[in-house]
């Protein structure tokens, strides 16, 4: 893995933990249907792997919080949603996330082409 | 349904790959990572090929243990203030069961004195202490170790502290004819008072305190649907506040009334610390004690035999 790689991979971490949040807000969801929304999304390349420990980590931060339900296959599953004090986290970083990603487009603008 | 082995041996090996963090950070995220991969599983079928194929996704418990570790470590383990004024730490932010258990009982950090899990100051980590003295092992212990008390010790620990309200009360009604409408609220080293207050406000305050807050704990405690490790820990802060208030209300009586003086009040502040301390020990020892008489062995360790 190059340099370049890694970087960009430290800075999608963040990333993905801003998803998992904005996706909440929208709704419950359990674990692999988390996985499954965001997977999609070439950009933030996401697995399971990565995404668990996160949903752990909001969790011990009490971001998030978790509740059984019944699932129509199978064990009951675990679904997450959003904890006040992630929809107020989630307010904040995107914001944040707005402002930051601006400054860098504008930054980055022509400098492919000069490359 | 299938045995899940491939599961099993997964969990077991991300688990003694994350020796090292809290014992409850650990399991908890072994719990969380169980718990995401079954409901994965039953929803790919539910057999070996839907267990091999989730498991798969997740990469080497290796890889998995390292990103819980990235993830977790970029907030420290132990618990740390939203700041500080003067020195003193400060906290303002909702508590929650957690977050209160972090502080009070916290056996895998060594520090005694924790900032306070709501306001101004410092709380005492029982956890730390029963740690070092070697009643617990810091790496050992659940993380809710209230959760399993019976019904029987739960109601002891519930009574106390309405009971050392009660007789804060029946206290402060039974002296209060007999006390100056100025009472003393402040005593030096030696117990001599030197500072003066209001009868009305300062026996307000102290029964509110003894009686009033544990009551309205319950409430809130009842009203949020708050699990037995979360009214065990209510009655345990409850008891070492109705303590507090019972030490202050005990001496004021006897200096105001009697003429009490002594440099041993000091020592009953201890007592505010001891007696809470004590009933947190003994309602921990009876939790774990029914958990682990309930538990299977742990893989790869043998039940121990009496």
């Amino acid at each position: 893995m190059g340099e370049a790689d890694s970087r960009t991979s430290q800075f999608r971490k963040g990333a993905v933990e801003l998803a998992i949040l904005a996706l909440l807000a929208r709704g419950e969801l359990y674990g692999a249907e988390i996985v499954d929304r965001l997977a999609v999304l070439p950009g933030l390349a996401v697995t399971s792997g990565t995404v668990y420990p996160l949903l752990s980590r909001l969790k011990k931060a009490s971001l998030v919080d978790s509740v059984w339900r019944e699932s129509p296959v199978g064990p009951p599953r675990k679904y997450y949603r959003l904890a006040e004090a992630g929809s107020r986290d989630l307010a904040e970083m995107s914001s944040s996330w707005r402002d930051l990603s601006a400054a860098i487009d504008s930054l980055l603008e022509g400098v492919d082409s000069h490359a | 349904m299938p045995e899940n082995l491939e599961l099993k041996q997964y969990l077991a090996e991300v688990h003694s790959a994350l020796a090292g963090l809290p014992a409850g950070e650990r399991d908890e995220a072994v719990a969380e990572l169980e718990a995401n991969l079954l409901a994965d599983i039953g929803r790919r079928g539910g057999n070996e090929a839907a267990e091999h194929a989730a498991i798969a996704d997740l990469g080497s418990p290796t890889e998995y243990a390292a990103a819980v570790r990235e993830a977790f470590g970029r907030e420290s383990t132990s618990p740390q203030p939203q700041g500080r004024i003067l020195g003193m730490p400060f906290e303002f932010r909702t508590p929650t069961a957690s977050t209160v258990m972090d502080r009070i009982w916290n056996p895998s950090d060594p520090r005694i004195f924790m900032p306070r899990t709501f306001g101004i100051g410092w709380t005492i980590n029982f956890g730390a202490i029963a740690a070092r003295l070697g009643w617990i092992r810091p790496d050992d212990v659940e993380e809710r170790p209230l959760e399993n008390l019976s019904d029987a010790a739960l109601s002891v620990a519930v009574t106390v502290p309405v009971l050392i309200g009660v007789a804060v009360t029946a206290v402060v009604i039974a002296f209060w004819s007999r006390m100056p409408e100025t009472i003393p609220v402040h005593f030096d080293a030696a117990g001599v008072a030197d500072g003066w207050g209001s009868k009305t406000t300062t026996f307000g305050i102290l029964v509110a305190v003894a009686l009033g807050a544990p009551l309205a704990a319950y409430l809130w405690a009842w009203t949020s649907r708050a699990s037995r490790g979360t009214f065990a820990i209510v009655a345990t802060l409850s008891t070492f506040f109705g303590v507090l208030a019972a030490t202050i209300v005990g001496y004021t009586v006897a200096n105001a009334v009697y003429g009490v003086e002594g440099w041993w009040i000091g020592l009953l502040v201890l007592l505010c610390v001891l007696v809470p301390g004590i009933m947190f020990y003994l309602l921990a020892r009876a939790s774990l004690k029914k958990e682990w008489s309930a538990a299977p062995a742990a893989p790869g360790r043998e039940k121990e035999s009496k």
